[in-house]
């Protein structure tokens, strides 16, 4: 034997002579005071009832008094785990079906909960993260309030110049950075920001320094480019090397120096982003050369955040940009474009930045909301589940109640017994739960459209979420023991233990649980509804006409952008690589488009016909722009409704092609082909106003490109060529017999004729058609399997009610049967009884699917939150498993022998 | 504080201190005779009682307690204690007295 159990075994032996010396003692005193009595003229047993009258409960007497060798509650909570352990295992199926429940339950909520964490709720890891605002342009336009826009380096020195509210501000852009190195060259996420930016947010270097104020001047600092890198990318690049800070690195075709670490989990301020590389604002220019924005008054591509000075509040703030922001523009934008409306009516907003910023943030905060209430609500099903499996148990136990009852134990000790039970279950639960969100967790991230901003996402369960976890188990230990305990502890005794056979509080049991199963079936309906309707969503959307077709089409981003070839060379090389991949294996059609259908992404011009003598307004004459190559059309399968394609010659400028909304809206009345098309440009820069006109050639089919949802946009196409926007960068269409089939057109191709150029990764067109509705996926998916796990629970449920009911009305369906009942009447009477439970449930549920549907109406397509078919699918869903889940009980019901019921009782 | 007086007069066990409680509070204190035995069990506790098993004067086995040293010092605190707040209730009543 070990000291230790020694120890152990010394402390329980002395323990153990305690609590016999105290009963003994007890048993003594009794005597005494019944032999007292006696001595007084009393009878033994008169005495003996006497004295036990003036001692009181002994039970509690001997428990309290050992109590006070206790550490107390404990060990009465240790011993009721014990007995909760031992009785758990006595009956393993409600042990099993209970934690599977509470695990998938409380799995769910896990699950959605850490995504909610990790996106939305946690702080950047930065000292006083609730000082931190980003300050962002909301622009009010025709189309509708823009927020949360990105300013200028313009607009930022303007605000730091003016603001007394403010102890610090800096840009912030994002920007992939090419790291060559003698291995080759890789494409590294990183950003470009203000030289002060660390010290704002109050950074400490892991090695080395950060970035400063000297590293961001024009021609670099005392370093020449001074970067900074992430942890990340030290341990993993460099294995945590401290001689790599000094190093001069080929980033984006220049040399910077590295000159120190940020520090241990610092991702940025872009929380979906992880950036390796860290360079000042000024590097801008040196990469981008003559597209550089740094000195373009009129982009809007730098993310602004500040401290606020101690005291200052973020309304504070938020009132002094309003008084700035006039201020600003009239500083930094040229004097045509300041007074335009757009600009007048816009403004700065001041946002909580404490939590950084994502684009995902604005897009995933209301579904993910929906998603936790409907978790919440699925976990309430299964608490009102278990609270009705517990009653039932509870009414088998009540016998073992009753003796405890008997022999002295306090209400509230029989309602610890159940609460530790209950407890013990859902901490089972909640670490099943654990593993069960881990998993999923993945998988979820799946339909996040961001694909890098899934992978840096991180939602492995840190303490926080495994505190919401323990918590949500401790709550529903609560909420589903709760009845029971409370029913439990207040058996009357007497009869109880008189009667040995039949249930006394079934009765009250049952009503209780005809409650709890109206509630669950009514949840259940509402679970169902906002799947249905969030399904129907999903599918409207794919039904939807697109006026392109999404299989074997593979989108491939050329990244041309440090090849030797620029202007019209590059345009021919565009042009070779598509003759290429065109007589390559599989490959029926190819070409290449500056923006490509449902990719979030475009531009838009302002055009009018050329004969008209309306001035061109913005907005109002605002058209989608696509630059395109000769064949996109039918590489996509947009069908030219007149006119002809482009021919991918230099004879291609000065033509267009109008789809027919834009057509229809151009030209009303009248054949568009032929006529002349004026587009209008307005430098935002310069303030300078120029037009260009071009021919329209022909007229496609109308093609969505911005979301689904919306009907596809008037859209110009012009030919691609010198002229082209980001030529360096457009996008490869090819369609194949298979995508494999593609993709090694488009990777043969790329080495024969641009070998130099990065190579990136192509994702097929369907993909690209599956991240546009994410959301509503996501969505569907998730409420799907929500309302799958409602039904199941509710069957459950409804079993399990039946199946008591059937135990407790046994005799009585005997001598109905004796009575010469039929089968078919037995069977309609218990199948009476779940039609009306399913009735008021069903009814109950109705109210609540349509407040639940109508409250879900921004995430519907082309479903009416009304929709009867929806609700009457539903309700037949519920009912046909509802039924389903009482056959059983029925058909014991049925085949009960009537002389063995009645020979029972 | 109760207990610990009447074992200050003399050790008793379980019963008989039940009994002098009783006696001495003139049978005002009806509590339940069970009630004695946690109390005990704290006193124990804090060692400011011991307990030795024995035959009584009725030659039953009984577990007779004796207050400690550590019970005596205890117990003087308490009167003190409760004497003051005697004391003080008895001034302010007196001030009353003399107010009105």
């Amino acid at each position: 034997m070990s000291w230790f159990t020694r120890l152990f075994s010394g402390i329980f032996w002395r323990r153990r002579n305690l609590y016999s010396d105290l009963a003994e003692e007890m048993r003594e005193h009794l005597e005494e005071k019944t032999e007292q009595l006696m001595r007084e003229g009393m009878s033994r047993e008169e005495a003996e009832h006497t004295a036990r009258r003036a001692f009181g409960n002994a039970t509690l007497v001997e428990e309290r008094s050992r109590e006070v060798w206790q550490w107390p509650r404990l060990e009465s909570i240790w011993a009721d785990a014990k007995f909760a352990v031992r009785q758990l295992a006595k009956s393993p199926a409600f042990a099993a079906t209970s934690v599977l429940t509470l695990a998938l339950g409380i799995g769910a909520n896990t699950g959605i909960f850490t995504l909610t964490h990790a996106l939305l709720l946690k702080s950047l890891p930065i000292p006083e993260p609730d000082r931190l605002v980003r300050i962002a342009l909301d622009i009010d336009s025709p189309n509708g309030v823009v927020s949360d826009q990105p300013l200028n380096a313009f607009l930022l020195q303007s605000i730091q110049r003016h603001s007394k509210t403010l102890s610090g501000l800096f840009g912030w852009a994002p920007y992939d950075f090419v790291l060559k190195e003698d291995t080759g060259s890789r494409i590294y996420s990183g950003a470009v920001v203000s030289g002060n930016a660390f010290q704002v947010l109050g950074l400490t270097t892991a090695a080395g320094r950060l970035l400063a104020p000297a590293d961001d001047q024009r021609g670099g600092g005392p370093d020449g480019w001074a970067a900074v890198i992430s942890h990340r990318f030290w341990q993993q690049h460099y294995h945590s090397d401290p001689s790599v800070i000094g190093k001069h690195v080929t980033l984006t075709d220049h040399s910077v120096t590295i000159v120190g670490v940020a520090p241990k989990g610092f991702e940025g301020v872009f929380v979906t982003m992880h950036p390796d590389f860290y360079l000042p604002l000024e590097y801008e220019p040196v990469m981008r050369g003559a597209k550089s924005m740094l000195r373009q008054p009129g982009g809007l591509w730098i993310m602004v955040w500040a401290r606020l000075m101690p005291g200052v509040s973020q309304k504070m703030a938020a009132a002094e940009m309003r008084t700035i922001y006039p201020i600003a523009v009239s500083e930094t934008l040229p004097p045509s474009v300041r007074h335009l409306a757009v600009i007048e009516r816009s403004g700065f907003a001041v946002r909580p930045g404490g939590k950084g910023w994502s684009l995902l943030r604005p897009q995933y905060a209301r579904p993910l909301l929906l998603l936790q209430i409907l978790v919440g609500v699925v976990l309430l099903v299964c608490c009102v589940n278990l609270a009705g499996l517990c009653l039932a148990r509870a009414s088998t136990r009540e016998h073992e109640f009753a003796i405890r009852g008997a022999l002295g134990a306090a209400r509230t000790r029989i309602m610890q017994q159940l609460l530790v039970e209950s407890l013990l279950l859902a901490l089972c639960g909640g670490v099943l739960a654990i593993l069960f969100a881990w998993a999923t967790d993945r998988y979820l991230l799946q339909f996040l459209a961001d694909r890098e901003a899934a992978a840096s996402l991180s939602v492995r369960p840190d303490p926080f979420t495994l505190l919401i976890t323990g918590g949500c188990a401790v709550l529903c230990a609560l909420l589903f023991g709760l009845a029971p305990g409370w029913l439990a502890s207040h058996i009357s005794i007497e009869p109880v233990l008189r009667r040995s056979g039949n249930s006394i509080t079934a009765g009250k049991n049952a009503v209780a649980q005809r409650i709890f199963l109206p509630m669950q079936v009514a949840l259940t309906l509402a679970l169902v509804v906002v799947a249905a309707m969030l399904t129907a969503t999903v599918s409207h959307l794919r039904a939807t006409h697109l006026g392109f077709r999404i299989d074997n089409t593979l989108l491939a981003p050329a990244d041309f952008e440090r090849l030797p070839q620029k202007g019209l060379d590059l345009v021919h090389l565009y042009r070779r690589i598509i003759l290429r991949m065109k007589q390559l294996p599989g490959v029926d059609n190819a070409s290449v488009a500056v923006s490509t259908p449902l990719h979030g992404m475009g531009q838009t011009g302002v055009f009018t016909s050329a004969s008209s003598s309306k001035p061109a307004i913005d907005f109002t004459n605002r058209y989608w722009v696509n630059d395109v190559g000769a064949g996109y059309f039918a590489t996509l399968g947009t069908s030219m409704l007149a006119g002809r394609d482009f021919a991918d010659e230099d004879s291609d400028a000065g033509t267009c092609i109008l789809n027919r909304s834009a057509a229809n809206r151009i030209f009303p009345g009248s054949t568009a082909i032929g006529q002349s098309l004026r587009q209008t440009n307005r430098n935002m820069n310069v303030g300078k106003i120029t037009t260009q006109d071009c021919q329209v050639i022909g007229i496609v089919e109308d093609a969505k490109y911005t979301s689904l949802r919306e009907p596809a946009p008037p859209t110009v196409y012009l030919p691609f060529g010198v002229n082209t926007n980001s030529l360096a960068s457009m996008y490869f269409v090819i369609h194949a017999a298979a995508l494999v089939e593609a993709q090694n057109a488009w990777q043969k191709a790329l080495h024969e004729l641009a070998p130099g150029s990065p190579e990136t990764d192509p994702i097929s067109f369907a993909v690209q058609f599956d991240d546009s509705i994410a959301r509503e996926r996501l969505l569907s998916v998730l409420s799907g399997f929500f309302a799958a796990l409602a039904l199941l629970l509710s069957g459950i449920g409804i079993y399990g009610l039946m199946a008591s009911y059937v135990t407790q009305r046994t005799t009585e369906i005997g001598v109905r049967m004796a009575l010469g009942a039929t089968r078919g009447k037995i069977f309609a009477l218990v199948m009476r009884q779940v039609a009306a439970l399913l009735l008021l449930g069903t009814v109950t549920g109705g109210c609540l699917a349509v407040f639940a549907a109508h409250s879900i109406k921004a995430f519907l397509f082309d479903v009416s939150p009304g929709n009867p078919a929806i609700f009457a699918r539903a309700v037949l869903i519920l009912t046909f498993s509802g039924f389903v889940a009482a056959m059983l009980p029925a058909r014991r019901a049925v085949s009960i022998d009537p002389m063995q019921a009645l020979r029972s009782e | 504080m109760m207990i610990l007086e009447s074992l200050r007069r003399q050790p008793a066990h379980g019963y008989a201190l039940v009994q002098h409680i009783q006696q001495r509070s003139n049978n005002l204190l009806q509590v339940e005779e069970g009630s004695l035995y946690p109390a005990l069990q704290r006193l124990l506790k804090a060692k400011m009682v011991k307990a030795e098993w024995g035959v009584s004067s009725t030659n039953r086995r009984v577990r007779t307690y004796q207050i400690t040293a550590a019970g005596m010092k205890h117990l003087e605190r308490e009167i003190s204690s409760f004497e003051r707040m005697f004391e003080g209730i008895a001034l302010v009543l007196d001030t009353s007295k003399a107010i009105s």
